[in-house]
């Protein structure tokens, strides 16, 4: 047997064993399900590497459950995929990456961060869960199936938003807030795949996409799909669950719940271009997109200004981060039909927006976690009643200076990198969108100018003379994401030319994506 | 048109969830709303199940109409009665347009 071939199944495999491991090591030694949860991920994370160095060089690869050989898709002759498959894609693979990074480090975090709280068997086999729910959205090429893996992913998030207990009121409402949206998105999710279903008999992606003829069922499904994992994503007329969920769950909950939403965004997309892609009225569509992204930008970082919660500050600055990635992406739909505004600036758009996910992914998860730092020491989520940190808190200052600097743009980190694609490519569509996206930049800044200074700044107060340096595991997560940051704000070319440019066309060539199942490349 | 009536229920059942999410205040009755919707997206699934006046659908031309030519691979075969009994068809010759 050839493992290789089997590397897609062993990326979940692995972690859904040890989630039902975990419980168990944990009767006998309660320290043991941390490592083990660590070693689970970092297997899945070392895998998901493995792969995406294959997916890369040699193309999209497909894993049939139940065939015969795994790449099997269609057998005995048949005209369309039958079984359930993983296809992975350079755009799956681009989002399993920031998945299986951000699950590792948030299980490295954990081991302290969550040591005095009771029940960490649970919270870990939740941590292992949520992570397979999540690789499995981002992996799976059956519509079905990603309906399943939304609800592992879903169930395994409320109860870890409201994991510190319910008895304190505050995580019951946001799980609660969860809950409804979740069970709602997932809902509706299975209504537009019946639709499909009806109409086609083909559960498969590729299937679908290759018949699909954008009749008056199919404009209802993508009615369906589009609002429901936009709100899923955070998008801003739906969006008053994020401030709740990212703000009462512990910080590398948060971290890894910022990583779910991102696998809605990415099922956005994926719906869109791959799906659908030229058949649906593409300008309309994309502005719609596009519409979405502004509104989640403005109101994201105007609501951020005036907190005084750190933790619900940045959770208003994820949904307004959110907003580049849906107005790069939407301008690209937008001018999906017309192949020279593509080539000018759409692809260029694209890859702002789809960058912008990773980089999104990995400074919003430092600050998270910064702040996670700041309550583990302080005890206090208010800004008002922090200050002068930085004289007992060097290293989280100097990663909470890399992570600000990041969100709001700064030239030598990674949010820079994006947010310069962003601009320049919507400039050349709509002047006015990129000049919005700069007063958003800018008063992020601002934001985060304030929770620096209030913070970190000023003299060192009585009440925190106890205060030391966070415990060595987790300055260790902080540094690696850290380090992430600086190299893709040194390096962006490397990553936009060998990982970013191949996922967006692979989004855009819907041709491809349906040729790895139905043959006829 | 009668056929249609369990749709109708689809909508009702889907419209009512929505309204009480959005205008109820009560936890209960928001928890009711899922419950509703709920109903609604099965009932939806469930009526698909049967297709008035359809066909069985010829994946292997000739190996229907001969009555046993079903294929050798297990897993086509029931994947072709679970793709008859969606289309109700109740007997391998052929299928009821009256059922």
């Amino acid at each position: 047997m050839n493992l290789s071939n089997h590397i897609p199944i062993l990326i979940i495999a692995i972690p859904l064993l040890a989630a039902f491991l975990v419980p168990l090591i944990g009767r006998i030694n309660k320290k043991a399900t941390g490592i083990l949860t660590t070693l689970a991920l970092s297997v899945s994370l070392v895998l998901t590497i493995v792969l995406a160095v294959k997916i890369l060089s040699v193309g999209p690869q497909v894993y049939v459950f139940g065939a015969t050989s795994p790449s099997l898709t269609l057998p005995s002759g048949l005209k369309f995929p039958i079984r359930i498959m993983f296809q992975i894609d350079a755009m799956g693979i681009f989002m399993g990456l920031i998945t299986a990074v951000v699950s590792f480090v948030g299980a490295i975090y954990s081991l302290v961060f969550m040591k005095q709280h009771s029940g960490l068997d649970k919270y870990y086999s939740l941590l292992l869960l949520l992570t397979v729910g999540v690789f499995g959205m981002e992996f799976t090429g059956d519509i079905f199936n990603f309906f399943v893996f939304l609800e592992i992913a879903s169930i395994a998030s409320v109860a870890l938003i409201s994991f510190r207990g319910i008895d304190l009121g505050e995580p019951a409402e946001a799980g609660f807030k969860y809950m409804v949206v979740s069970s709602i998105s997932a809902l509706m999710v299975l209504f537009a795949v019946g639709i499909f279903y009806g109409q086609y008999d083909i559960l498969n992606f590729a299937g679908i996409a290759s018949v699909i003829k954008y009749s008056q069922l199919d404009k209802i499904a993508l009615g369906l799909l589009i609002p429901v994992l936009a709100m899923k994503a955070g998008a801003v007329p739906m969006h008053m669950w994020t401030p709740d969920a990212y703000s009462e769950a512990p910080a590398p909950i948060t971290m890894m719940l910022v990583a779910a939403s991102q696998a809605s965004l990415y099922a956005l997309f994926r719906v869109v271009f791959s799906l659908y892609n030229i058949s649906l009225n593409a300008l309309t569509v994309g502005w719609i997109i596009i519409i979405f992204g502004l509104l989640s930008m403005f109101i994201g970082v105007t609501m951020a200004i005036i907190q005084k919660d750190i933790k619900r500050l940045m959770a208003y600055h994820a949904v307004s981060q959110t907003g580049y990635m849906f107005l790069g992406v939407g301008v690209g739909l937008a001018v999906l039909a017309n192949p020279i505004a593509l080539n000018q600036y759409g692809i260029t758009a694209m890859e702002g927006g789809i960058f912008h996910i990773m980089n999104h992914a990995m400074y919003k998860g430092l600050l998270f976690l910064t702040a996670g730092a700041l309550f583990f020491r302080t005890g206090t989520k208010n800004l008002d009643k922090m200050g002068g940190l930085a004289h007992s808190m060097k290293y989280t200052t100097i990663f909470f200076i890399i992570g600000a600097a990041a969100i709001a743009g700064l030239p030598p980190f990674n949010g820079f990198a994006s947010k310069l694609l962003i601009y320049e490519s919507v400039y050349r569509f709509n002047p006015l969108l990129s000049i919005i996206a700069m007063v958003v930049s800018i008063l992020t800044l601002a934001s985060f100018v304030k929770v620096f200074h209030s913070a970190f700044l000023g003299p060192k107060l009585p009440q925190f003379k106890e205060v030391k340096e966070v415990p060595r595991s987790m300055v260790f997560a902080m540094a690696v994401l850290s380090c992430i940051i600086i190299f893709f704000g040194l390096f962006p070319d490397l990553i936009v030319k060998n990982l970013v440019h191949p996922a967006v066309m692979s989004l855009i060539e819907q041709f491809k994506y349906t040729g790895t199942v139905l043959g006829g490349m | 048109m009668i056929g249609n009536l369990p749709y109708v229920a689809v909508v009702i059942f889907i419209g009512l969830g929505i309204y009480t999410l959005m205008f109820k205040k009560n936890l209960i009755k928001i928890a009711i709303g899922v419950v509703l919707i709920e109903n609604g997206v099965n009932l939806f699934l469930i009526t698909l199940g049967y297709k008035k006046r359809s066909n069985c659908p010829d994946l292997y031309p000739g190996t229907l109409r001969a009555g046993n030519g079903l294929a050798n691979s297990s897993s086509t075969d029931s994947y072709q009665y679970s793709y008859r009994y969606r289309n109700y068809c109740p007997d391998i010759v052929g299928c009821h347009d009256d059922l």
